[in-house]
């Protein structure tokens, strides 16, 4: 998708009828909105958001907050002279595969004596303008965008700057969302809806199989049926915790976003944020430790032995007696040299000489050791378990001491959180008092949640071991069956397609997310400076498609880097995800940052400027006069690929005007 | 020795200490079972060998067991029977110390941190995992400064 044009109808604080064009050259890809904080950059980025997806609210903003879309001045006009209502606008044209297209989203809005307005949403219009054709459908026309750009994944490519850090800290439950929509972009999801189509058969022909099979092999049938019906009943459990959980978070964004705005008035509030930052990374660390401890598990029973195996070493010792020389050729080899009366070396021996005794006495140690080889054997063993359990007392007390420190600092933090909480819910001021009890509510909630999570997983093990168990008495019992050979073909080539479908989403996820933790890795060590650069080593992407940044040994990272470097971070994985989706092409998907620049650094800020416009096909860049100095200009003029230059212009209340430029005259 | 050497020689427990075998995989508090039953033999190293024995199921395959666990369990074997015996003999003699362990233990370390159901079964209760790390740890660590007498 290459965005063309926006316009506004009466939006925010766009009064009128007004119109942007986006740079979409070859080579001027970039388009830059530069406006004052108020002056409607945000506007630009909720009517791109509400033109595309009909989203009338973002995520920024608190859910009983009243946001009217509908500019002021308009419906104060309206107000004062017929009252018959606003229509504001937005339209958002568009390139898609070489196609030209439309979205045209409307609202209705009216004001009251007492000021209150009413607004809702009139009309939604998808055009495809080559084939003149029409999708007044608001549905389909979401399902029509979803396919274009995953609502899910919209945050990666339409984002305000200050968030989008958040898209390395997101909770388990939203990961689930994002990673679906990942999927969705990188098509990933049609092998998964294929695998299901197969899934759905299956279960069919089971059905079927079953009907018409007769003793055991019916009743293994009937328990796959039933283990089946199990799995899916866990999967439906899952899916329902996970949106509790998915709730909770957005009950708990929105506490916290209340709770924000006692932030100065107490303390408490800025310490227990504080105190939970720390708790996070020292639960981490205990997590760690504890990991440590349970590596040397494995070591544990060798350290138990300890004293026996030096008491049967000195038993052995005793047993075999005195130190013998070490033999270092066969008993039949010693045998034949006494037999020739011939020495190793070639020479001739008689039978009394000082060589034939020597061989005598070489005969007899070999013999012995050969008798008793698995003393030996097992002396030499005990030797080497001895060395190696030497140090392991200290080794193993260390990592308990360590281990009980991290657990004792979690104790803590708790503890002192705990205390905070009792504070904030005795301040004597409601609202807040019940903001924080809800808080915990839900916290709690989210616990309980996830502990049941977990106990659905182990369930899904134990299920998918009875499954494998059962998988194999069908396959002994098909062969006496004797019931209906097609059905069982059927089934058979459903299973193999199944576990091919099976091993090439596997494969080819593995291949997905290598390629992203490559090319995250390049972008973020392109984008870093230099001291980033010197303490983390590579970016890893878990199976969720959720981050982690490895330091220079090789140990997780992402709690300790800065607000900044996550931002980049971010980026430098949206960037990943748009080359992986566009395979040799760059994916045809804009970029567009609402003030993106605020807590970079001077270096970060100019290795993107450098770097984005060569791995995207659209950049539309919304900045304050603060982030697009002098020296940016300049660094844009050079490169040549600013397309399209905007200011945004405050000329009365509530109204701003978009006033195209050249960006050397400015 | 090799999986061919040792052949399909089962390693067995007894039935009602499974459930906490598969316990400490489930919860990957050890990796494999060789490595909490070379555990339970040696905290049971002092067991009688002779008499009656309670009847055992299959925990594994013998083969899974690492050379330095064999070695664990020779020795501890060798210091009762004062001879090296044969691997058959071995595992029988150490599934009778491993009983021996696990219900030392039972009766000590793991008291607080399992349940016993009606049929006798032993499991993990939930959310101890970390307590049993300790108690275990901590168990060989007092044992490392014991006076062994």
């Amino acid at each position: 998708m290459i965005i063309q044009s926006l316009t506004l109808q009466h939006f925010r604080q766009f009064y009128g009828v007004q119109k942007l064009i986006f740079g979409s050259e070859e080579d001027e890809i970039v388009t830059v909105i530069l406006g004052e904080n108020g002056r409607g950059k945000t506007g630009i980025y909720r009517a791109m958001i509400f033109g595309l997806y009909g989203d009338q609210k973002l995520e920024q903003d608190s859910s009983d907050a009243s946001l009217t879309l509908t500019n002021t001045k308009a419906l104060q006009e309206d107000f004062e002279s017929n009252r018959s209502g606003v229509e504001s606008k937005v339209i958002v044209e568009f390139l898609h595969e070489g196609k030209a297209y439309s979205i045209e989203r409307s609202l209705f809005s009216i004001m009251d004596e007492k000021g209150k307005v009413i607004e809702r949403v009139q009309h939604v219009i998808l055009s495809d303008k080559e084939n003149s054709q029409t999708i007044q459908d608001e549905v389909m026309v979401n399902e029509w965008m979803d396919n274009i750009l995953d609502t899910r994944v919209k945050d990666y490519f339409f984002f305000d700057g200050e968030r989008i850090e958040r898209l390395t800290r997101a909770a388990v439950e939203q990961r689930n969302e994002i990673s679906s929509g990942i999927k969705n972009l990188l098509k990933i999801d049609h092998l998964l809806k294929a695998k299901k189509v197969l899934g759905h058969l299956q279960k069919q022909t089971t059905k079927e199989l079953q009907k018409h099979s007769t003793g055991d092999y019916q009743k293994k049938l009937q328990e796959k049926i039933e283990i089946e019906e199990n799995v899916e009943e866990i999967y439906q459990k899952k899916e329902l915790l996970l949106q509790r959980l998915s709730k909770n978070e957005s009950i708990l964004a929105e506490i916290e976003k209340k709770l924000n705005s006692y932030k100065g008035k107490l303390s408490e509030i800025e310490r227990r944020e504080e105190l939970e930052k720390q708790l996070q990374k020292e639960e981490q660390e205990a997590e760690y430790a504890f990991q440590r401890l349970q590596e040397f598990n494995q070591t544990l029973p060798y350290m138990l032995a300890k004293n026996t195996l030096y008491s049967v070493k000195s038993q052995i010792d005793a047993y075999l007696g005195e130190e013998i020389t070490d033999v270092s050729i066969s008993v039949e080899l010693i045998n034949q040299l006494l037999e020739d009366l011939i020495c190793i070396c070639g020479n001739t021996f008689k039978d009394d000489s000082s060589e034939y005794r020597a061989l005598k006495s070489l005969q007899k140690a070999a013999g012995y050791k050969l008798d008793k080889a698995a003393y030996f054997e097992l002396k030499a063993n005990i030797m080497k378990l001895i060395g190696f359990v030497e140090d392991k007392e200290t080794q193993l007390q260390h990592l308990l001491e360590q281990f009980e420190r991290e657990e004792q600092e979690v104790e803590d933090l708790r503890a002192q959180i705990e205390a905070v909480n009792r504070k904030l819910k005795d301040t004597k001021i409601e609202d807040l008092d019940q903001l924080n009890e809800k808080r915990e509510n839900v916290y709690d909630e989210r616990a309980n949640a996830r502990h049941e999570l977990q106990e659905l997983d182990e369930q899904l093990i134990q299920l998918n071991n009875q499954k494998e168990q059962n998988q194999l008495a069908l396959t002994n019992l098909k062969v006496k069956s004797g019931v209906h050979m097609q059905l069982v073909e059927k089934q058979n080539e459903l299973e193999k397609s199944i576990k091919a479908m099976d091993e090439l989403i596997l494969g080819f996820e593995a291949d997905v997310i290598s390629e992203l933790e490559m090319l995250s890795t390049q972008n973020f060590k392109y984008l870093l400076d230099e001291s980033g650069q010197m303490n983390i080593k590579s970016v890893q992407v878990e199976k969720d498609y959720s981050l982690e940044v490895l330091n220079v040994y090789n140990h997780p990272f992402l709690a300790n880097i800065s607000q900044g470097q996550r931002q980049v971070l971010s980026l430098s994985f949206i960037t990943a995800l748009a080359q992986v989706a566009g395979g040799t092409n760059t994916l045809e998907m804009p970029l567009f940052m609402d003030t993106p620049f605020g807590r970079l650094s001077g270096k970060h800020q100019n290795n993107l400027l450098d770097f984005i416009p060569n791995v995207c096909s659209q950049w539309i860049l919304l900045v304050t006069d603060r982030e697009f100095g002098s020296s940016e200009r300049e660094q844009f003029i050079s490169r040549g690929q600013v397309g399209k230059f905007y200011r945004l212009d405050s000329t009365e209340p509530s109204v701003t005007k978009i006033i195209e430029e050249s960006l050397q005259t400015v | 020795m090799s999986q061919e050497e040792i052949g399909s020689l089962r390693v067995k427990v007894r039935r009602e200490y499974l459930p906490f075998y598969k316990d400490l995989l489930k919860r990957k508090i050890f990796k494999e079972h060789n490595e909490f039953f070379t555990f339970c033999s040696c905290v049971g190293k002092s067991a009688p060998l002779e008499g009656q024995q309670p009847p055992l199921i299959e925990l594994c395959q013998a083969y899974t067991f690492k050379e330095d666990q064999r070695t664990v369990l020779k020795t501890l074997v060798y210091n009762r029977k004062h001879e090296v015996v044969s691997i058959n003999e071995m595992f029988a003699s150490a599934e009778i110390l491993a009983d021996n362990g696990f219900t030392k233990l039972l009766n000590s370390t793991l008291q607080d941190l399992v349940f016993v159901n009606s049929d006798g079964e032993v499991s993990l209760n939930p959310g101890k995992e970390r307590e049993l790390q300790v108690a275990l740890s901590k168990y060989v660590s007092h044992k490392m400064v014991e006076v062994p007498f």
